[in-house]
């Protein structure tokens, strides 16, 4: 039992060596003083570079680490992850909104995020204009939000990119 | 057994004969579904809780609130002196007048707005020019259809009676004969914001049904009339009436064209919510102003945040529908009479006449039936309730 275990685990430390050779990484065991422990791949601050380098110069790509309570919104083309002040819209109440970029077709960076929100049943938008500020590459934070009216609004943020739009849409049901 | 199951037939037989009777005289109290539960349940409970105005460092003081019910129906806040606010607010009328254009030292354009309820709002008049209460209730002793007077003539003729300036230093800190003509109108504006914020609506019919389907508690809700139950149903199902009047106060706090004429003569528009955005904006009394008690800001996040529209043109304000039957006439112009008229207009709205883009697609002629009008009006009546003043 213990041999067949040593012995998965060799497998499995060798299986790893080849997935981290995949990237320009090392890979290497966490253990310390014979004890058994995971292994890891390994950044070396060359590969670290290369590969900050290499996400710098893609088109349209942005960092997107983002805190718990963000929710995801994609597109084939693109992907946002948002999130509400208050965490829980409701009718006729002010919120505001934290927005980052996580990918965009376009060339450049998200320069900007435009948020609105219409009625479709009704053919309005807000009464209010948002205002936006920006906290980081592809970040942003609006606030003056308010869906002022029961049913469905549909909110569109449009990934602004030099002169290129991306346009994603999420939909909210509030009662009254 | 055989007891028991002749108890139930005639139990049985008496209900259905009382059904029998109801169906010949009226339809039936309407059921509800879980949505309609659930919107209905929305417009409670009542009363709120009462909160201060953290713009008006005076709100809730019982020492203001005397001071401002003193001034509510002061007329040396008027240029004449013959004029209070009371001329249009009567405490007897619903703090309204009865009227369908008020009239100071000349006819305004517009109704006077029962006054009830008021720290529930966000806007305040019937085009939003005010973003506080106090900011509006200065309106009126500026303006110079109504009471006509100055900030220095309030200054000069409260600060010769020595009472009122006593309290005002108690209350202010400073001294009433030296303190700018600007802040003393504002710090009379708050005296009277105190007082007015303690006129509330009691509890009504409606909110003794609402808490009773909330208990699950059918005895308390089959006290509730049946037209006011069928008229309910209309006014959160068919009628859309809550797209604007939600929540406890029955209103969103926000403006609308309801295809109403905007007329004030018939060659001058009164430009409704976009000229009431436009007064609020250039207003230095507003609450981005240095007037602003509120060390946060937060109380001016909706006047950050306001702009005027196109489709503002000819909005006005969603009135609350709390007390409504007992504050005709109705409308901004005070143009409809009764209930029954505005219903009326509501079930055969003139498309053509709404002056937004956005109206075409929310306001829409309900065609209501006769019996249908005769339900929502008779849910409408069971919003009133005498005023219950907390101070």
């Amino acid at each position: 039992m213990q041999r067949r275990h040593k012995h998965t685990a060799q497998a499995a430390f060798s299986a790893g060596k080849r997935l981290c050779r995949l990237a320009p990484l090392r890979y290497v065991s966490l253990a310390r003083n014979g004890a058994r422990a995971p292994a890891v791949c390994r950044i070396s601050a060359t590969a670290l570079i290369l590969m900050l380098s290499l996400a710098l110069a893609t088109p349209g790509v942005s960092a997107c680490t983002v805190a718990d309570g963000f929710a995801r919104l994609s597109s084939p083309e693109a992907e946002i992850a948002y999130r509400w002040e208050p965490g829980v819209l409701k009718v006729g109440q002010f919120f505001a909104a934290e927005v980052v970029a996580c990918r965009a077709p376009g060339p450049g960076a998200v320069s900007d995020i435009v948020l609105d929100a219409q009625m479709p049943a009704h053919g309005h938008g807000m009464n209010y204009r948002p205002t936006v500020t920006s906290t980081g590459p592809g970040r942003f934070r609006f606030a003056g939000l308010m869906l002022h009216m029961p049913g469905t609004w549909r909110l569109t943020f449009d990934l602004v990119q030099s002169d290129r739009r991306t346009r994603l849409i999420q939909e909210v049901t509030l009662g009254p | 057994m055989r007891a028991l199951a002749a108890t139930a037939a005639l139990v049985a037989l008496a209900i259905a004969g009382v059904v029998a009777l109801a169906g010949r005289s009226e339809p039936p109290a309407a059921a509800f579904s879980a949505t309609e539960r659930g919107a209905i349940l929305a417009h409670g409970p009542w009363p709120p809780p009462p909160a201060p105005d953290p713009s008006n460092r005076v709100s809730g003081n019982p020492h203001a609130i005397a001071l401002g019910k003193q001034l509510f129906s002061d007329r040396r806040l008027s240029s004449d002196g013959r004029r209070s606010c009371v001329t249009c607010h009567d405490p007897a009328r619903f703090f309204a007048d009865g009227r369908d254009r008020s009239v100071g030292r000349s006819r305004v354009d517009r109704n006077a707005i029962a006054l009830a309820n008021l720290r529930l709002n966000r806007w305040f008049g019937w085009a939003g020019a005010a973003d506080s209460l106090w900011g509006q209730s200065l309106r009126p002793i500026l303006d110079a259809r109504e009471l006509g007077a100055t900030a220095g003539l309030v200054r000069e003729r409260l600060a010769a009676d020595p009472a009122i300036a006593a309290t005002y230093t108690d209350l202010f800190g400073s001294a009433l004969g030296t303190d700018a003509p600007d802040v003393v109108l504002v710090n009379v504006a708050k005296a009277l914001a105190a007082y007015q914020e303690t006129i509330t609506t009691g509890r009504t019919p409606f909110d003794d049904f609402r808490d009773a389907l909330e208990r699950g508690d059918r005895e308390a809700m089959v006290r509730y009339p049946a037209a006011a139950q069928r008229g309910l149903k209309i006014f959160i199902g068919k009628g859309q009436c809550t797209a604007c009047h939600f929540g406890p106060n029955f209103t969103n706090g926000e403006f609308d064209d309801v295809g109403v004429p905007y007329f004030a003569e018939s060659a001058r528009v009164d430009r409704g919510r976009h000229g009431g955005i436009a007064e609020l904006l250039a207003s230095p009394f507003n609450l981005l102003g240095r007037h602003n008690d509120d060390p946060t800001g937060a109380t001016a996040e909706a006047t950050r945040h306001v702009e005027p529209q196109h489709r503002n043109w000819g909005e006005f304000r969603v009135p609350s529908l709390r007390n409504v039957a007992v504050t005709a006439p109705y409308m901004h112009g005070g143009s409809m009479a009764t209930l029954e008229a505005v219903v009326r207009h509501y079930s055969e709205v003139d498309v053509e006449r709404l002056h937004g883009d956005d109206g075409a697609r929310l306001v829409r002629p309900l065609r209501l039936s006769p019996q249908e009008t005769a339900d929502l009006v008779a849910f409408l009546e069971t919003l009133s309730a005498p005023l219950s003043h907390t101070h």
